[in-house]
């Protein structure tokens, strides 16, 4: 698994925690998340996965606020720290 | 018009609120995870604390047992009360030990670190020594306990000493500690595969209120611990859970206060 759905799949685990399988379904209507059925797999497809990141963090704040775009930037924060700042996705970087 | 219009508010009006009603739901959801992430964490940190303190003390306790037992009962030449004396701390120690390995017990069945050693024994035989060894109990109390079996092979495959200690001697210690007066009929009935003991007793019964949390952890009925005030409260969490890993079933039955009670062990022998 790339340390993109890494970071991808961790924040779908953390937001599943406050919304349930809510989270699981959101994550698959975002373009280049492919998720199986068993919710236990995540892979980014299409395109640029920091992108792709972006894109999943947006539709969690899209419909549930500022609130869920902290939650995922929480989430991920343990697995960026071995990336360059060029390569942490822009939705993530500290404010 | 349609209603979004005859109400004054766009698409775009509505799906602001809900939006911000997602918010507020989300935030409440998110406070209700992290309390109970929190509480995950509180609750086994106070597992382990009641592990370890339950350990130590069971340690200070089988010291002072032995310790008084060497005086009471391995022909110490003390003088008689002092012998006395002993034999009444070594009765009190024993059961402080009983309480503790019993919240010990039921803490590492919980965490699920219970191992079984499982193999053929006699059913029958365990339960009729017990009540042999509850009779003096009982007699004390001028209460009869009887003992009969259906004829039959009564082999079991499991942990006999977790199932002797845990559930046979639960079951008839409860029995006779709720009943002040009358009879305790134990007795054991095979049908097919399964084995069935039944405690029958004449005491003082059980309160619906009570019967829910019977077998519960640290589970004490409001009216029960009136009667056995040292009562963990776990016994017959540790006898169900011994049970259940055994594939078997506990339960109790009781027309309500004053009216006994009768619990039933239902373990199937293959």
């Amino acid at each position: 698994m790339t340390i993109f759905a890494q970071i991808a799949s961790k924040i779908i685990k953390e937001q599943e925690l406050v919304i349930g399988p809510l989270a699981w379904s959101e994550a698959g209507k975002v373009s280049g998340v492919h998720v199986d059925q068993a919710h236990t797999e995540v892979t980014l497809e299409n395109g640029d996965p920091k992108e792709v990141v972006d894109r999943l963090v947006a539709q969690y704040e899209r419909l549930f606020g500022r609130a869920s775009h902290e939650v995922c930037k929480e989430a991920a924060a343990p697995l960026l720290v071995g990336l360059a700042p060029t390569e942490i996705p822009s939705s993530l970087r500290a404010a | 018009m349609d209603d979004s219009a005859a109400a004054g508010k766009t698409h775009e009006d509505y799906e602001a609120e809900l939006r911000a009603a997602n918010e507020i739901v989300y935030k409440h959801s998110l406070e209700l995870a992290r309390l109970k992430q929190a509480l995950e964490v509180a609750n086994a940190q106070q597992e382990n604390l009641l592990h370890f303190i339950s350990h130590e003390i069971k340690g200070y306790l089988t010291k002072g047992e032995a310790a008084f037992a060497a005086i009471a009962e391995d022909g110490m030449e003390v003088p008689a009360p002092v012998k006395e004396l002993a034999g009444s701390a070594l009765q009190e120690m024993r059961k402080g030990v009983a309480t503790v390995m019993d919240i010990l017990d039921a803490a590492n069945l919980k965490k699920g670190t219970v191992s079984f050693d499982k193999h053929p024994f006699d059913f029958r035989a365990a339960v009729e020594n017990i009540v042999r060894e509850f009779q003096q109990n009982a007699t004390e109390k001028h209460v009869s306990l009887t003992f009969t079996a259906d004829t039959g092979d009564y082999t079991l495959v499991g942990d006999e000493d977790k199932i002797r200690r845990h559930v046979i001697r639960n079951v008839i210690d409860n029995s006779i500690r709720y009943t002040p007066e009358g009879s305790i009929a134990v007795t054991l009935s095979r049908e097919g595969n399964v084995v069935r003991m039944f405690v029958q007793d004449t005491g003082v019964g059980i309160t619906p209120e009570d019967m829910q949390h019977l077998f519960t952890e640290g589970g004490h009925g409001k009216d029960s611990i009136k009667v056995n005030v040292h009562s963990t409260g776990y016994g017959l969490y540790i006898a169900k859970q011994i049970v259940e890993a055994h594939g078997g079933k506990i339960w109790a039955e009781s027309k309500g206060p004053g009216k006994g009670s009768r619990f039933i062990v239902e373990i199937g022998s293959s």
